[in-house]
């Protein structure tokens, strides 16, 4: 399988000369290290330097830059070879889901061979079983088409419903402890009027009493 | 600011998904089981299986009334493109009586929502004179509105509503 990958490094090298991209660079490291960023700024970077330059997919997709890059061959010459997705600004950032934005080591130049074929599809880099460190935490991640925001919309939407559904509840809330008041309300009412109307139809024992003693003296 | 809301018809929405505003003008008593339906309370499916008894206020037993009871839930609270799922229609209904002297158009179908928690709202409206009144075709999509429009019943006369969710469901509470 890394055979492979030599073969393909090239091809990508001649087709995709004009982007470069510095990989091991020290800046890059120092950029990245300032800033915990979370997963919702990377994908945004992402997906804007995608729409930035659209033309410079290499598998005819808009195929997820992140992936590419891992993909990417390690040379041996340690030149950062083309890639065939738009410069990301910093250095790739590997995401888990439980751990947040994690280094990847062939960023401090390690040469280890690990990453996987680039020849196939996009799934094929996933699916790469060599790739173990990488492999893992990409299968940790939920995969999404970074071109079009999808990941961002979903999680909006998602936002709106929980909004929504939280508005409904609050309501149901509100409306039963509405509704209990005024019945409490209304009883009231009726019992105090209720009460007046005894009053007023059989005289009270207490008062009979007292009418009594009175007479008494 | 205006003066705090506090009908729950309104609060609940039931004013402005099924009805517009009315002015309540007969009691209307729903009860299942005994139990008095007040608005806003919860009752299982397995609460409401059979048909409630219905008790229709007023004076004049030459007054007839219309019993409307809908879902506007359906199928699911976040996406409810059923509404209104209609439950049960009884017409003719003398005043001072109930839904038993009444013509039961749609029989009583009880709730059974799966997704969400529904409100399940009984509207009554008052009928000019005696009224041979159709059942729709089915029961989803029903429109109380439309309906009163058609069949000349003018604002609704009273309304109640409950809430309904499917029997193992925890309330709206994860965990």
């Amino acid at each position: 399988m890394f055979s492979d990958v030599d073969d393909h490094a090239n091809t990508l090298n001649k087709n995709h000369h004009n982007i470069d991209f510095k990989v091991s660079s020290s800046s890059n490291l120092s950029m990245f290290s300032n800033t915990t960023r979370t997963m919702e700024e990377v994908w945004k970077d992402i997906n804007l330097s995608t729409t930035n330059n659209p033309t410079t997919t290499v598998k005819g997709y808009h195929g997820f830059i992140l992936q590419d890059f891992l993909a990417k061959p390690f040379s041996s010459n340690d030149i950062p070879t083309s890639v065939s997705s738009p410069p990301l600004p910093q250095p790739p950032v590997l995401l888990t889901l439980d751990s947040g934005p994690v280094q990847l080591d062939y960023v401090k130049e390690d040469q280890t061979p690990n990453v996987c074929s680039l020849n196939g599809p996009f799934e094929q880099v996933l699916g790469s079983a060599d790739s173990s460190s990488v492999g893992h935490n990409i299968g940790g991640m939920r995969v999404l088409p970074a071109g079009d925001g999808a990941g961002g919309d979903r999680r909006h939407k998602r936002m709106i419903k929980n909004r929504e559904s939280a508005a409904r509840s609050r309501a149901r809330k509100q409306a039963y402890t509405n509704e209990l008041e005024n019945e409490v309300e209304r009883l009231k009412v009726e019992n105090a009027k209720l009460k007046r109307q005894q009053r007023q139809v059989v005289p009270q024992p207490q008062l009979a009493e007292l009418a009594e003693v009175d007479t008494m003296e | 600011m205006t003066r705090r809301e506090r009908d729950p018809l309104v609060i609940g929405r039931v004013i402005g998904d099924v009805v517009d505003s009315f002015t309540r003008s007969i009691d209307l008593t729903v009860s299942y089981n005994d139990r008095i339906v007040s608005n806003g309370v919860t009752l299982k499916p397995s609460q409401v299986v059979n048909q409630p008894r219905v008790d229709v206020g007023g004076d004049d037993l030459r007054v007839f009334h219309t019993l409307v009871m809908v879902d506007p839930d359906a199928p699911s609270p976040s996406d409810p493109n059923l509404r209104e799922y209609l439950h049960w229609l009884v017409t003719d209904i003398p005043a001072t009586t109930g839904t038993r002297f009444g013509q039961e158009v749609v029989c009583y179908e009880s709730p059974r929502p799966s997704m969400g928690i529904h409100r399940m709202v009984f509207v009554l409206f008052r009928q000019l004179g005696r009224q041979t009144v159709y059942a729709p075709g089915w029961r989803q999509n029903f429109n109380t509105r439309d309906f009163a429009e058609v069949y000349n019943l003018g604002s609704p006369v009273a309304a109640v509503y409950f809430n309904c969710q499917r029997e193992t469901g925890s309330g709206g509470r994860r965990r």
